[in-house]
């Protein structure tokens, strides 16, 4: 039998957790949902899953600081950041805190989420220090 | 002797009248020199040598023991004839005192005709020669004064002709005092002025006034310009009448050369702060446009993600329910198109980054897209506004364009641009045309207005960023440069012709083949 490989979705935005749910369920995915980065913690602690799509900005704890938890608790675990700002600052603060594996800018589609979502199990990317 | 003398007893009463009442010294002396008598004029002249009668001349008069070298008298006893000298009048202790004029006359015996004395006759001449020694003194000190001032001294008679003339003037205008003599003042002045400084000279003549730092342009003999400044005063004889003008002449063409050199560098400053001034202005406009860009960006950014996060779930939620509806190629055709307006917000928002100078790290995502289409789709967004302005729209569109591969977004943003400024140029109405048609390689899209036009000075900047000709600051200046940077991006052209009053045509060249392949790096 195959196991589904397991996906987390942190992002203040329903629409975007729905939406992702919606795309990556159909083509074989299991597919959490957390709203803050508090609730992405909590998750965490009581399962695995092999990618977390993280939203960057988010009240409360934001997704620089659950990124770190979540790695202090799975450090395998990869992090794909989803985010529509452009701010690079806070992408390198992102990116030193947490240390992920790749980028997705808002908005995107059905085909580059998954595309996004593949690349990261496979481990093909570039890794951010290097890219910028 | 005395014998000889009877014949003055006669008259002796009415001769010592007379010869008390004379004011000048008289003296009688016979041949031997020895005083036989003198007036009262003489007794007070010598009182300290009294008593006279009986002394020689020489004694009495200069305290001597011998004749004076010089002493008309001792002439007039050698050859009988009358005599005139200038000798000293000498004081006690034989001290020079001043001068006497010495006439002396020879008497003789009526009856024989035979020399027997002389008349000493002598006047006081001390007082005059000291007038004429401070005379001449006066006349040495003027002269060493004239030769050795700076300034010309000169004197002009009443019809303003040099009576003298200073040798400074040799120094001043290149000529001799001999060759200015004679001629009048104003035959110096310089052309020009040369009316207008006679009349004010003669003003002043008429008035007898004193005048000072009359400023006057003069011509030297070798040609060139000499200032002069003049001061003068009148000489009027003891009536009143004006007999001429004496003064002095200082050259001051020096300083008057360095204010007008003073006066141009001043200009030449003022201008120079003039034009920094100008520039730290236009910086400043500059910078209030780039201050207003740095506001947009962080606004920009803040709605950016503020879109882009609702506007990633639109698109999400869109695919999933595109998949839903694989069977309903109706329903398809809705959700592509509800997919192309979340693309359009996309690209709104993407704008607005690009023009804030907020780049991105990603790429906008290009899609196969129809010119046509994107072109209507502006014109509906700005369709309200044509009617508003009563402008007439004509659209021609070739059918046969394959689709360009490029971000609706960016595109948006350029025939945007092109298309809101052309209404914009139409407050009035009048007629905006717009035309895509296949040129080689490529498409090209022109966007023609009747509006107000660009002036020829203008045109060559309006794709240079920051440049806006609206006064009222709501251009940002960018929108132009952000279309020809878009344009270039897909290794296309973008032409601009204007007349002022008849309108303007923009035309937009995107090759088809470049833009296959992606953004240039």
């Amino acid at each position: 039998m195959v196991i589904k490989k397991r996906i987390l979705v942190v992002d203040d935005e329903p629409s975007v957790c729905e939406g992702i749910e919606l795309v990556l369920t159909p083509v074989g995915f299991e597919v959490e949902k957390a709203l803050t980065g508090e609730e992405a913690v909590r998750i965490v602690e009581q399962k695995d899953f092999d990618v977390i799509l993280m939203d960057l900005i988010m009240p409360g704890m934001d997704g620089t600081e659950a990124c770190e938890r979540i790695k202090a608790i799975k450090p395998g675990t990869r992090v794909v950041a989803i985010s529509g700002s452009p701010s690079g600052q806070r992408l390198d603060r992102f990116l030193r805190a947490g240390g992920i594996e790749l980028y997705l800018y808002k908005p995107f589609g059905k085909q580059e989420l998954i595309d996004g979502v593949e690349k990261a199990l496979r481990g093909d990317y570039i890794r951010f220090r290097e890219d910028s | 002797m005395v014998h000889d003398l009877k014949r003055f007893e006669e008259d002796e009463h009415f001769l010592s009248r007379i010869f008390a009442s004379i004011q000048d010294g008289i003296s009688i002396l016979d041949t031997d020199m020895r005083i036989v008598r003198v007036n009262e004029t003489m007794e007070r002249w010598y009182a300290h040598a009294q008593p006279l009668v009986g002394k020689k001349c020489y004694e009495a008069y200069h305290g001597r023991s011998r004749p004076c070298e010089v002493c008309p008298t001792k002439r007039t006893l050698e050859t009988g004839e009358g005599a005139n000298d200038v000798v000293p009048f000498t004081g006690p202790g034989g001290k020079a005192l001043g001068w006497i004029d010495l006439y002396s006359f020879p008497l003789r015996d009526p009856d024989t005709g035979a020399l027997i004395g002389v008349i000493e006759y002598v006047r006081d001449i001390t007082a005059r020669r000291r007038a004429e020694e401070a005379l001449r003194e006066s006349e040495k000190r003027f002269r060493d004064i004239a030769e050795s001032s700076v300034d010309w001294l000169w004197e002009v008679d009443a019809e303003g002709r040099y009576t003298y003339v200073s040798p400074v003037v040799m120094r001043v205008l290149g000529y001799s005092p001999d060759e200015v003599r004679g001629k009048f003042f104003y035959d110096f002045f310089h052309p020009d002025d040369r009316d207008r400084l006679k009349g004010e000279a003669f003003a002043a003549f008429t008035q007898r006034q004193r005048f000072r730092n009359f400023v006057n342009r003069n011509i030297h003999r070798d040609g060139r310009t000499v200032w002069l400044q003049t001061s003068g005063t009148p000489i009027l004889d003891p009536a009143g009448n004006l007999l001429g003008y004496r003064g002095a002449d200082t050259d001051i063409t020096d300083e008057i050369m360095t204010a007008a050199q003073l006066k141009v560098h001043s200009e030449n400053l003022e201008q120079l702060v003039a034009e920094r001034t100008k520039e730290i202005d236009n910086c400043r406009s500059d910078l209030f446009a780039q201050a207003k860009l740095a506001a947009m960006g962080r606004l920009g950014a803040g709605i950016a993600h503020q879109l882009n996060g609702p506007l990633g779930g639109g698109l999400l939620l869109i695919d999933a329910l595109a998949e839903e509806c694989k069977e309903s190629p109706k329903q398809l055709r809705m959700i592509a198109e509800a997919r192309r307006a979340l693309e359009q917000m996309h690209g709104i928002v993407e704008g607005m980054l690009s023009m804030a100078g907020v780049r991105r790290r990603g790429r906008p995502s290009r899609i196969r897209l129809g010119i046509n289409a994107l072109l209507d789709g502006i014109l509906g967004i700005l369709l309200l506004e044509c009617t508003k302005r009563g402008i007439v729209v004509e659209k021609d569109y070739a059918e046969e364009i394959p689709p360009l591969h490029a971000s609706v977004g960016e595109l948006d943003q350029v025939f945007m641009n092109l298309i809101n400024n052309a209404v914009d140029a139409m407050p009035d109405g009048g007629t905006l045309s717009i035309v895509s048609a296949l040129a080689g390689d490529g498409i090209q899209i022109r966007v023609a207005d009747t509006g107000v036009g660009i002036s020829h000075e203008h045109l060559d900047k309006i794709f240079e960023p920051f440049f806006t000709s609206r006064a009222d600051g709501r251009g940002t200046g960018l929108g132009l440069s952000i279309v020809h940077e878009i344009v270039e991006r897909y290794g296309g052209r973008i032409q601009v012709e204007s007349e002022v009053g008849k309108g303007t045509t923009f035309t937009v060249f995107l090759p088809l083949a470049g833009a296959v392949d992606g953004r240039p790096a």
